[in-house]
């Protein structure tokens, strides 16, 4: 710990540059604001016929539905991750082995890299939320509580998707191909996150899937909570499952990473 | 005639193999493409477990048209590859190469790489497009079939003419890589949904601006015998593969007149 | 013997769009465009005759490149006629490509990822050999640039003398009228540039193909061509026997010497100062009126030296030098 408290200017400075480069990237985010905006506009198209009128459908109003599909969506595309990206680049350069010998020097980077792209992105929001808003729709938490919570549950949910990417940068790592993986994992991912259909609406056997898994952490859950479908007991039951993943997927990871330093060594880099 | 047919073949093979050289990519991006197109149905599927149709489209046909659009997409990328590669070509003065060889630029560029993953695209949209026939009722008349195999090459055509007019416009514009990701956005997206659940301006758009209407539902709906509900004259739905030959006429026109425009680089 | 190419007051314009400045320029850009036009290429004349092995020489941004790009159908002139073999090269395009062979030294024109035995298959198809004459012609050229050994190797693994040797026999498999060499030399060591050179001449030789050879490598010109044709800001400075542009504006070598430190009114006797950069000085001289000997004992003498050679004259040299000439109102060919 100390040893990061010592490195922080430095990490932070790679933050900032994280942040710049991706400014320069502007045409490329923009673009992908767009996508992200025609999603949401045809998952309101989609669900405002499907409700034909009703009022509430599993005690959901339309309103309502549409703030969680748009808040989803958006935030799928705050948190996203260039993790794979880095360790894709770093595996090429041949600089991964260096990195790896000194593990909480990857790590370390890898986190702050990642904070520095979702730093970037914020000023978008300026942009994002108002599009979103005619767009989609957007209303405010159910009440203060809820919004309290859901800033919280928001937090893990983040920390959730970093630790996933750092997996699947494993993935890269081990594959050398990451362009295809990390697509297939958004596209499983914006499904089982509840973005496209929330999880109530799932036929049983499929919920009983999405609940097992990860991704549900990153949409459904902080924003169950957000329109106050989860309150109380249950709101706080979605962030202990939150902070379950966090715990087993760090465990996991790190595992991993160890496995992959001993590769590493054993093959000389 | 067939001797420009073996020498299509051959470029084609070559396309082929040059990619079959990253055997490792060749799998994941047939994933990649199956995986995409699917979380765009399987999302359909989970809605219309809950409510019983969609604008009256049951699951089947909602199927049917998915499918039907999935194999004009997979056909337009299998026949015209990488159109929008044209970008990078022109602003790197790639194009030199095939203009200096005795083949028609447009068929030299489209067949110079051979678009793997198109494979999943288009197999995925034959297993859709056959599960939904087990769903819906349609009369596979002679008539009927042959409408279909020109509403999916029909339907290839339209995609492929918004694509290449948009590469085209490069040689004006330098950078469209924006607009050909929008456009083909909204064809994935877009393309799959029967118009009437859109309000009255979007359904304009979608037929008239970006003909994404023609590409499957207007063929969908003479398929399933919904002509009825088109808010426009059902003869335009009944043209529709003509459609696509008018648009990729006029595309390549366009491209003919255009071409003089590219400046290649260095001096 | 008659004349195969023909070029009568060629033009080409660009226009370029400014970038605008700063972090929005891009956007900027979109909407209010200003342009800048450049002319590349500024009324270029001359004909060339059936079996010519001619240089078309220029420095980079001269406009040669863009002169061979309209004479082979990649770009379209602004103004201006072009026949080769009687083709206007951007109306027939594709009968015109059937004619002629193009050799880019930056860029291959062989199928990358594949072994470059299929590349010349294909080529064959295109060009319409039937096998006998393909089956002829890659014997040929196979024997006489030696691919023997790597024909089957993807092009993307071969060195860079290979890839050359490789699109030289890609652009000759099938007999062209005219070939198209830009900058066959570029990159290679001493050994392969002269086996190039080697196989340009030996082909203008045996099978009388004409031969447009760009390059701004004076050592080529000297080897392989007749004739020259020089070009500077698109306009054509030297039509004439190489000889000629030797004698008159390149005569002789350069004596670049290295001094201790930085010299005010370095000058020597037989030599003229041409250029100097920090402790570097150039000398052109004439070798038939300024022995060698005596000039490195003079300047060894007068200056400390550190280092010295001697060098051929840069085409940047003869170019400015007709430059020169051209302000004394001197009449140029």
């Amino acid at each position: 710990m100390t040893e990061v408290a010592a490195r922080l200017p430095g990490l932070v400075k790679l933050a900032g540059l994280s942040a710049q480069v991706h400014y320069a990237y502007r045409v490329n985010l923009l673009l992908q604001l767009v996508g992200i905006l025609v999603q949401i506009y045809l998952l309101k198209v989609v669900w405002t016929t499907v409700y034909a009128g009703r009022a509430e459908v599993d005690g959901v109003a339309l309103p309502v539905l549409i703030s969680y599909l748009t808040l989803a969506n958006l935030q799928l595309w705050l948190l996203e991750t260039e993790v794979g990206r880095v360790i894709h680049e770093k595996v090429r350069e041949g600089t991964i082995a260096l990195d790896l010998a000194r593990p909480v020097g990857l790590i370390g980077q890898l986190v702050w890299r990642q904070i520095g792209l979702t730093a970037a992105l914020v000023p978008f929001l300026a942009v994002a939320l108002p599009a979103a808003l005619v767009v989609g729709g957007l209303q405010l938490p159910a009440s203060p509580e809820a919004g309290a919570l859901y800033a919280v549950s928001l937090a893990l949910g983040y920390g959730v998707s970093v630790l996933i990417a750092i997996l699947l940068g494993l993935v890269v790592f081990w594959t050398f191909e990451s362009h295809g993986v990390f697509a297939i994992y958004q596209f499983v991912n914006r499904f089982f996150a509840g973005a496209l259909v929330p999880l109530w609406f799932f036929p049983d056997q499929l919920r009983s899937v999405a609940e097992l898994l990860p991704f549900q952490t990153q949409a459904y859950l902080p924003l169950s909570i957000y329109v106050g479908r989860a309150t109380g007991t249950d709101a706080l039951r979605g962030i202990a499952v939150q902070a379950f993943w966090i715990l087993a997927l760090y465990l996991l990871t790190a595992a991993l990473w160890r496995k992959a330093m001993r590769h590493v060594v054993v093959q000389g880099g | 005639m067939t001797q420009t047919a073996s020498l299509y073949f051959a470029l084609v093979r070559a396309g082929l193999r040059s990619q079959l050289q990253y055997r490792a990519n060749f799998v994941i991006w047939i994933v990649m493409g199956v995986v995409f197109q699917a979380t765009g149905f399987v999302f359909l599927w989970v809605v219309l477990s809950r409510f019983p149709s969609l604008a009256g489209w049951s699951l089947g046909e909602i199927a049917f048209l998915y499918g039907l659009r999935m194999l004009a997409h997979g056909l337009n990328i299998l026949a015209f590859g990488y159109l929008h590669r044209i970008e990078w070509l022109v602003q790197r003065g790639e194009l030199d190469r095939f203009l200096v060889r005795p083949v028609p630029a447009l068929l030299h560029v489209i067949v110079d790489r051979f678009p793997v993953g198109a494979i999943g695209d288009f197999g995925g949209g034959v297993v859709l497009f056959l599960a939904a026939n087990a769903l819906v009722g349609v009369a596979w008349t002679a008539p009927a079939l042959l409408y279909l195999v020109l509403a999916i090459v029909g339907g290839a055509l339209i995609e492929a003419a918004v694509k290449l007019v948009i590469g085209t416009l490069c040689f004006r514009f330098l950078s469209t890589r924006a607009l050909v990701f929008f456009a083909d956005d909204v064809f994935n997206n877009f393309g799959n949904y029967p118009l009437p659940i859109f309000g009255p301006a979007v359904q304009l758009l979608l037929t008239f601006v970006l003909p994404v209407a023609f590409i499957a539902y207007f063929p969908a709906s003479v398929l399933l015998g919904r002509t009825a509900e088109l808010s426009v004259s059902p003869v335009l739905a009944y043209a529709a593969p003509l459609g696509g030959v008018v648009a990729f006429g006029l595309a390549y026109l366009f491209w003919r007149h255009e071409l003089p425009r590219y400046q290649s680089t260095g001096s | 013997m008659p004349e195969i190419i023909r070029v009568h007051d060629l033009r080409k314009e660009f226009r370029r769009t400014k970038r605008a400045p700063g972090p929005l320029g891009g956007l900027r850009t979109l909407f209010t465009r200003q342009y800048e036009t450049t002319r590349a290429v500024d009324g270029v004349s001359f004909s060339l005759d059936q079996g010519e092995l001619v240089g078309y020489l220029g420095r980079n941004g001269a406009g040669k490149s863009t002169t061979i790009k309209m004479l082979t159908g990649i770009l379209t002139p602004t103004s201006g006629e072009v026949t080769v073999a009687g083709l206007v090269p951007w109306r027939d395009r594709q009968r015109n490509a059937l004619n002629i062979g193009v050799v880019f030294g930056q860029r291959t024109q062989l199928w990358w990822d594949l072994p470059l035995i299929e590349s010349l298959e294909l080529i064959g198809k295109m060009y319409r050999l039937d096998r006998a004459t393909y089956r002829r012609s890659l014997a040929r050229f196979s024997e006489l640039l030696e691919l023997g050994p790597f024909l089957r190797t993807p092009v993307r693994q071969l060195s860079l003398g290979q890839r050359m040797r490789g699109d030289l026999a890609a652009a000759m498999l099938y007999s062209p009228r005219v070939l198209y060499l830009d900058e066959p030399t570029v990159g290679l060591d001493v050994v392969a540039k002269e086996r190039i050179r080697g196989f340009i001449e030996q082909t203008n030789r045996a099978d009388g193909t004409t031969i447009v050879l760009t390059t701004h490598d004076l050592r080529d010109v000297e080897r392989l061509c007749r004739r020259i044709v020089l070009i500077e800001q698109g306009r054509v400075l030297f039509d004439g026997p190489v000889a000629e542009l030797t004698a008159r504006y390149a005569p002789g070598r350069v004596l670049v010497l290295h001094l201790e430190q930085e010299t005010a009114g370095v000058e020597l006797a037989g030599a003229e100062l041409v250029k100097s950069e920090g402790p570097r000085y150039s000398l052109r001289f004439d070798p038939a009126r300024t022995p060698v000997a005596g000039l490195i004992a003079a300047a060894t003498a007068r200056y400390s030296v550190v280092d010295l050679a001697i060098e051929e004259p840069e085409l940047e040299e003869v170019v400015r030098q007709i430059f020169e000439e051209r302000l004394d109102g001197q009449a140029l060919p």
